[in-house]
């Protein structure tokens, strides 16, 4: 008997939908089985996982309030995706568009108006994020250095850069014991609660990109390099450029998410905003299928689950890291799924093949 | 420089190159194979949380070495069924890999730790009789961990398997032609899970050389993005053994320059400045790739599925 995988021709709408829809519940119930073996109920904990994420206004502000750097990240992570570049270092990026902003604040909070301040921070922290993914992009178009080893490279740089700072020139003179910055006075306007602009103009970054990829000339360009390399430059398009350019998009994207949290949610930079975000996005890209409209959907799912297994926390006493868990597992299950949707697997008796 | 500072300058460069020449190795196997892993960082997070665990809970060593082994290979089975069986996108796959031995180890050691602090009682260096009496040389390579001797055993093995077996060749056929050693009767299939999962089983082993050699504790990511600098060193090697094994000699040295500047800094009250110089190991890295970049040729069949039935 021998097992074979033959392509489906036509696959049923039905199939796309059911699929991710098993996976997630798949890695869910993954997470039911890690809480039992932590001791915890996952009826209990799921339910603080509801409540803490949708649970009325103010929690599902929350909810997008995290999914903003999710969806700013992703985006950009999309971007890249699509010119066949994979960007690993949206952490790296976040963090250098953290302390350029943060940089720029202490310089000037205490001189000028706050929103000058903003305009100057978030600025730097998109140049800056575009610069630290330019390079990985630059190195990978004119050099061929695998861009994933590149970006993670990039990425320690930008943590020992920050732990540094944090504990030289950046730190808090009144602060004896943490390494942080001094607090940041100006912010993000307000929407309702905590969340604030940034979620809003991530949301319209996420159209504009849409916009620009699917119905623009350069952006039918960026796609063609992406999939079919050789035939793009065939037809005169410039393959490095493009990918570079995506880079570019994608790092200031980062940063700029970067500077967003800074401004928008802690008001002070310290080591604890390097928890992996950059990677999730990651994720939260290939959940979107690399689609930007898509991606908004998935990044406020990311944030929920950020969220939700926040309040949970303080309900089961289980770590937040469970989100990393579940996290790692849609993806796995998701791969599957897609796996599934393009293939079939038969089984054949015999020899005959 | 006294001649003392520079021995333990070269000793701890030795140290910090052993997991990484483990994980290296194996990540060279695999790709020579046509396998991408990704996943190295994620399987040694896995084989550090559970040599952590199993050194806590029996104080038996060589298990906790051995627990390492073990998750590594079962992670490498995983990434083998994805990526040859299911024939996934090998980035993708590995990088799923990756997020999860990175999410799991932290929430097992978080659930079974807590916050208390917990430590483990660490390897001894063990002194070679007549070698460590050497001047500066003895005591810089042969007063050393367990895991270093096997290290200089097992790279110089694994190059002569490479180039100077039969299964070495039919491994390099498969990364470059999988075709042609299909027709030629070499099981692709085969060749490539065993070239996956050892490489795997060693990177799983490195995690556990961390732990229990070099930290005595766990936290979140305490591999320092050592599993990607393995990738990195393997393309700076150019897929040969030896040279990435110098790599992670040139990647020790300045980790080691970086950590023994340490004292002077705290003596002038500047101790964040460590941090500052903790940067110059993952600059060097990158130096590196672009120095080799001109002459690096990956295997041809690298990343790429392989079908027997179409002609793609």
């Amino acid at each position: 008997m021998r097992i074979r995988l033959e392509r489906r021709g036509e696959v049923p709408l039905y199939v796309y939908i059911l699929a991710p829809t098993g996976a997630f519940l798949l890695a869910f119930l993954m997470g039911a089985f890690l809480m039992l073996w932590a001791g915890a109920s996952p009826i209990k904990g799921y339910g603080a996982f509801l409540r803490g994420a949708f649970g009325g206004l103010k929690p599902f502000t929350n909810t997008l309030l995290r999914a903003t750097p999710f969806l700013l990240m992703a985006t950009g992570i999309s971007l890249s995706n699509r010119s066949n570049v994979l960007n690993i270092g949206a952490e790296g990026q976040y963090i250098m568009g953290a302390i350029a902003m943060t940089w720029i604040a202490v310089l000037m909070q205490n001189s000028v108006p706050g929103f000058i301040v903003i305009l100057v921070g978030v600025i730097l922290a998109v140049i800056v994020g575009a610069l630290w993914a330019g390079a990985a992009g630059y190195l990978k178009a004119k050099m061929g250095i695998n861009e994933v080893v590149v970006t993670v490279m990039l990425n320690w740089v930008a943590i020992m850069l920050l732990k540094w700072l944090l504990r030289g020139p950046l730190k808090d003179p009144r602060s004896q014991q943490w390494p942080m910055s001094p607090p940041i006075g100006p912010h993000l306007p307000y929407i309702y609660g905590n969340l604030n602009l940034g979620f809003v103009i991530a949301v319209l970054l996420a159209i504009a990109i849409w916009y620009v990829l699917f119905r623009t000339n350069i952006g039918f360009k960026l796609r063609a390099c992406g999939e079919n390399p050789r035939a793009a430059r065939y037809a005169g398009f410039n393959v490095e450029g493009m990918l570079i350019l995506s880079m570019l998009i994608s790092g200031a994207m980062a940063g700029m998410a970067g500077a967003f949290d800074v401004i928008g949610t802690f008001h002070i930079l310290y080591e604890g905003i390097v928890v992996g975000l950059g990677y999730t996005s990651i994720i939260v890209a290939l959940v979107g299928k690399n689609h930007p409209l898509a991606v908004i959907g998935s990044a406020i799912m990311f944030g929920a689950i950020y969220n939700g297994v926040t309040s949970m926390q303080s309900v089961t006493q289980l770590s937040y890291t469970l989100s990393k868990c579940i996290e790692g597992m849609i993806y796995l299950f998701f791969l599957i799924s897609e796996f599934l949707v393009l293939y079939r697997i038969r089984l054949i008796r015999g020899d005959a093949s | 420089m006294t001649p003392e500072q520079i021995s333990s300058i070269l000793n701890l460069m030795v140290v910090m190159a052993t997991p990484l020449a483990f994980a290296g190795v194996g990540e060279l196997y695999a790709e020579r194979s046509g396998i991408l892993n990704l996943g190295v960082e994620g399987i040694m997070l896995m084989g550090a949380f559970t040599s952590f665990y199993v050194a806590h809970e029996t104080g038996n060593l060589l298990l906790a070495y051995l627990a390492g082994v073990a998750v590594g290979l079962a992670l490498g089975l995983l990434m083998a069924f994805m990526s040859v069986s299911m024939r996934l996108n090998q980035v993708i796959a590995g990088m799923g890999i990756y997020f999860f031995g990175f999410g799991l180890s932290d929430f097992m050691y978080k659930t079974i730790y807590g916050t208390e602090y917990a430590s483990i009682e660490k390897a001894h260096q063990i002194a070679v009789p007549l070698l460590s009496k050497i001047p500066i040389i003895g005591n810089a390579f042969f007063v050393q961990y367990p895991s270093v001797y096997l290290m200089y055993v097992l790279i110089p093995v694994m190059w002569y398997l490479l180039y100077r077996s039969r299964w070495g060749l039919h491994l390099r056929a498969v990364g470059e032609n999988p075709r042609a050693a299909d027709t030629l009767g070499v099981n692709v299939t085969l060749i490539r899970y065993l070239a996956t999962v050892l490489g795997a089983a060693l990177a799983g082993l490195a995690g556990a050389v961390l732990c229990v050699e070099i930290t005595g504790i766990f936290f979140e990511n305490l591999t320092f993005g050592m599993g990607f600098i393995a990738i990195g060193l393997v393309y700076f090697g150019r897929w040969d053994p030896l040279r990435m094994w110098a790599g992670t000699m040139l990647f020790g040295l300045s980790w080691s320059i970086a950590m023994s500047l340490q004292d002077y800094f705290s003596r002038i009250g500047k101790m964040h400045w460590v941090y500052f110089m903790l940067m110059i190991p993952y600059i060097v890295v990158l130096l590196a790739l672009i120095a080799v970049s001109r002459k690096a040729r990956a295997p041809a069949a690298l990343s790429k599925p392989y079908w027997r039935e179409t002609s793609e």
